[in-house]
């Protein structure tokens, strides 16, 4: 190193040739390693300012209280940010819908890179794209191709026969809400198209009958979507049409007004219909609008610019973590339709695709026999189901097919149910089966008495009918249940009580107790004992 | 310790090299011992002596001219007792006061011990408070552990820093909340306003330098504060390895309108 230096920056320039990082080149406020923790914080850093409070640099601090009234980090202001290296967030015992970093829309232009632990960061990353963290246990920051529209499949719709006046009045599409025209006249009916194969396997397609009786067909989600951190949203629906101008997505802008994207073109082809646009994040609002006869399958809805997948994404064969809520679909067991030859009658089709848990449609009149037992209907090896019974009177048989516990009928009560697993063949066997409890009622005839005995000391107490007896008065007790035929099993603990004083148990080598002292009853008193099997009592406890 | 002629050339060279020294935090014990030597050479240059000396002839100096020796003040000079009972603010104040005097700033060495002061310590510019680090433990409640702790009781920041190119080093800033001497019953139920605020307030504060500092308890408050008002600001400051343990918030950092942190 040169031994005259008179800028500092070339002093720096010599000295990084001794030492791998320098972080005397600073050209704003600095801070350099540290830690934050323990308890108490509202805050781990805050910078809420009105005027120029940006640009403060952060290189390797560590924020890791195990919680924090607002944030970790909370940014907020027009002019306001902070530049973060290899910085380290953690909140342990944090709630995990709560973010550990806010940055509130004000604020555009963090620099966040590192791990940020146990929950997540909410900020407009459209505002602040170098938010750039690692997260280790969770699933990440990025917009991921998860369909926010529940039920893109269709599946589990009911209602939709029609009456006699062509309306569906009862129709439901699960995560879906129909509007227009009046509930009488509802301006456009919708059906299931059970051959049509569609674009994605095991995705219905909706098929859309408009009824012209004025305005347009408006099919959106019933439920709140999840508000995401992206100004940015990316929504369409698969449509099949031969009428020009038949569907289009539609939206309410980020500015407040409602948009449309691009309308089919009639060309009787499927054609993507929808449009990526800044929504409105204070009242999110999006349909399609349909005013002609449309084939619908797919919609999908995700935050950002990713334009979701459809369909549900593979997970790990080797194993994969999950969080939040798993739900299984719920389907309908319906009996063999009447045609079916009468050696059939008791072979039910369950169907494959909508769920574990199957609502079954059938009382007395109904035998289950074989279940999914043709190849073509079978669900893959491992499958789980739940048949559940709401009427009194459906026999599950115990055969070849369905192998029950013990070679035993299962026959349904109302609320109760059977469980099954299949090997992928066509055969099943029982896991469990909920029959109903047995209702115990009391009983008007006490049989828990320690009742004297006749002569002697040596007094017997009644079996099966539990370990709590009332004693009776008596002469002393020298032994208890002595016989051999009158003994207990192993381990059996008995509590004797009294409502009366005066009654005595004799300590001895078959009252084994405590100090050996005798015991002498008192009102409202007890004596607990336990036996190995033998004669012999041991005690375990005395309340006098 | 022996010191042989001196030359204007090694003065410089060693003036940079303790200047670089100083960013890198393991380079502590280097950079103490580097900068005494370097501030006896300055001072054995300034009064145009060459002469060998060894430490005891300028520890009797020392004593003798009471105060202070090169850019370096020594606290304990000025009566700081540090046992955590006496209340130390005053003396601690003094001797910062003293050493800002100095036009070119100084260093102001806090021995080991607890300051139990109820009054904010306040650094001006050029101003440097030098500790003998936080102790062996940063979890010891009442930092038992050694090192030199400010022990707050008030209301106030317990530490501002108001003016550019000053610092504080090595120590640990606490607000006390047991009972002490006439304060029983009064400091655990104060809680101050911060520990150690950084204020440009209708001026520029820059190139503060805090390193390794830990700031414990400031439960009703800010532990660091960088704050300007009234078209000041705060800027280029260095903050290095602080450790903030139970507060309010840890870092707070607020410009109001008109004024900047960056």
């Amino acid at each position: 190193m040169h031994v005259l230096c008179v800028l500092s920056i070339v002093c720096v320039y010599e000295y990084a040739k001794f030492v791998s990082f320098v972080y005397t080149l600073h050209s704003t406020n600095t801070f350099v390693g540290g830690a934050i923790s323990g308890g108490d914080f509202h805050y781990g850093i805050k910078a809420v300012s009105d005027d120029d409070c940006n640009d403060n640099k952060f290189y390797g601090i560590c924020v890791e209280p195990g919680d924090s009234e607002v944030a970790h980090l909370y940014v907020a202001g027009a002019t306001t940010n902070v530049k973060m290296d290899n910085v380290r967030f953690e909140a342990s015992d944090r709630d995990l819908s709560r973010p550990i970093i806010i940055i509130e829309e004000s604020s555009y232009g963090n620099v966040i890179n590192g791990l940020v632990g146990h929950t997540h960061i909410k900020a407009d990353f459209n505002k602040n794209p170098d938010i750039n963290v690692m997260n280790a246990k969770s699933v990440g920051m990025d917009p991921v191709p998860v369909n926010q529209f529940w039920n893109a499949s269709f599946k589990g719709s009911s209602g939709l026969e029609l009456d006699e006046t062509g309306a569906q009045p009862n129709r439901i599409v699960p995560g879906w809400k129909l509007e227009g025209g009046s509930a009488a006249t509802p301006n456009a009916n919708v059906f299931l198209l059970e051959e049509d194969t569609g674009l994605y396997p095991d995705h219905n397609v909706l098929k859309v009958d408009y009824r012209n009786f004025g305005g347009a067909f408006k099919m959106m989600a019933d439920q709140t979507l999840l508000q995401e951190a992206h100004s940015f949203v990316t929504f369409g629906v698969y449509a099949r049409s031969s009428v020009q101008g038949s569907i289009s997505a539609v939206m309410r802008y980020t500015s407040g007004s409602i948009i449309s994207s691009a309308s089919h073109s009639g060309s009787g082809d499927w054609e993507f219909i929808g449009m990526s646009a800044l929504y409105s994040r204070s009242a999110p609002y999006f349909y399609f609008s349909i005013t002609g006869d449309v084939d619908l399958t797919a919609p999908t809805l995700t935050f950002g610019q990713t334009p979701a997948t459809p369909g549900a994404s593979l997970m790990s064969s080797s194993g994969a973590r999950m969080s939040g809520t798993l739900t299984t679909g719920v389907g309908i067991g319906n009996p063999p339709p009447p045609s079916t030859p009468t050696y059939k009658k008791k072979w039910w089709i369950l169907p494959t695709n909508e769920g574990n848990i199957f609502l079954m449609n059938s009382n007395s009149d109904h035998s289950i026999e074989r279940l999914n037992d043709r190849g073509e209907d079978r669900f893959p090896r491992g499958t789980v189901i739940t048949l559940m019974f709401d009427e009194p009177g459906t026999k599950v048989e115990s055969n070849a097919y369905i192998e029950l516990t013990g070679g035993e009928d299962f026959v349904s009560s109302a609320k109760t149910s059977i469980t099954l697993i299949t090997q992928g063949t066509g055969s099943w066997q029982e896991v469990s089966r909920n029959e109903g409890r047995q209702l115990v009622e009391p009983s008007t005839t006490p049989s828990c008495i320690g009742t004297p005995p006749s002569s002697g000391n040596y007094w017997v107490l009644p079996k099966g009918c539990g370990t709590v007896f009332l004693m009776e008065s008596g002469p002393y007790i020298a032994r208890l249940s002595y016989s051999t035929a009158d003994r207990f099993p192993y381990g059996t603990v008995v509590t004797l009580v009294w409502e009366e004083a005066g009654n005595t148990v004799v300590d001895s080598a078959y009252m084994k107790l405590k100090n050996g002292e005798n015991f002498v009853s008192g009102e409202q008193t007890s004596l607990t004992l336990m036996t190995k099997g033998s004669a012999t009592w041991y005690e375990v406890s005395r309340n006098v | 310790m022996t010191i042989a002629t001196t030359s204007i050339g090694t003065i410089a060279a060693l003036v940079a090299f303790v200047s670089l020294l100083v960013a890198h935090q393991n380079q502590n014990k280097q950079i103490h011992n580097l900068s005494r030597q370097l501030s006896e050479v300055l001072e054995l240059s300034e009064i145009n002596t060459s002469l060998v000396e060894d430490d005891n002839a300028l520890l009797s100096r020392r004593t003798e001219e009471s105060v202070s020796v090169g850019s370096f003040t020594y606290a304990s000079d000025f009566g700081v007792v540090g046992d955590s009972k006496a209340n130390d603010g005053s003396a601690l104040q003094a001797a910062i006061d003293s050493a800002a005097t100095d036009s070119s700033g100084g260093t102001v060495i806090l021995p080991k011990g607890i300051f139990f002061t109820t009054q904010p310590i306040v650094v001006p510019a050029g101003v440097t408070l030098q500790g003998q680090g936080y102790g062996s433990s940063p979890l010891a409640i009442k930092f038992d552990a050694g090192g030199s702790t400010i022990a707050y009781c008030g209301t106030d920041y317990a530490v501002k820093i108001n003016g550019s190119s000053s610092g504080m080093r090595d120590l640990a800033v606490y607000d006390w909340p047991y009972n002490h001497g006439e304060y029983d019953g009064g400091c655990p139920d104060i809680k101050a306003a911060g520990g150690v605020v950084v204020k440009g307030d209708g001026k520029l504060v820059e190139s503060v330098a805090l390193s390794n500092v830990f700031i414990y308890y400031f439960v009703g408050g800010d532990a660091l504060s960088l704050i300007a008002t009234n078209n000041g600001g705060v800027g280029y400051g260095y903050y290095e390895n602080l450790r903030l343990r139970h507060a309010h918030t840890g870092i707070n950092l607020y410009a109001e309108t008109g004024s900047f942190v960056k």
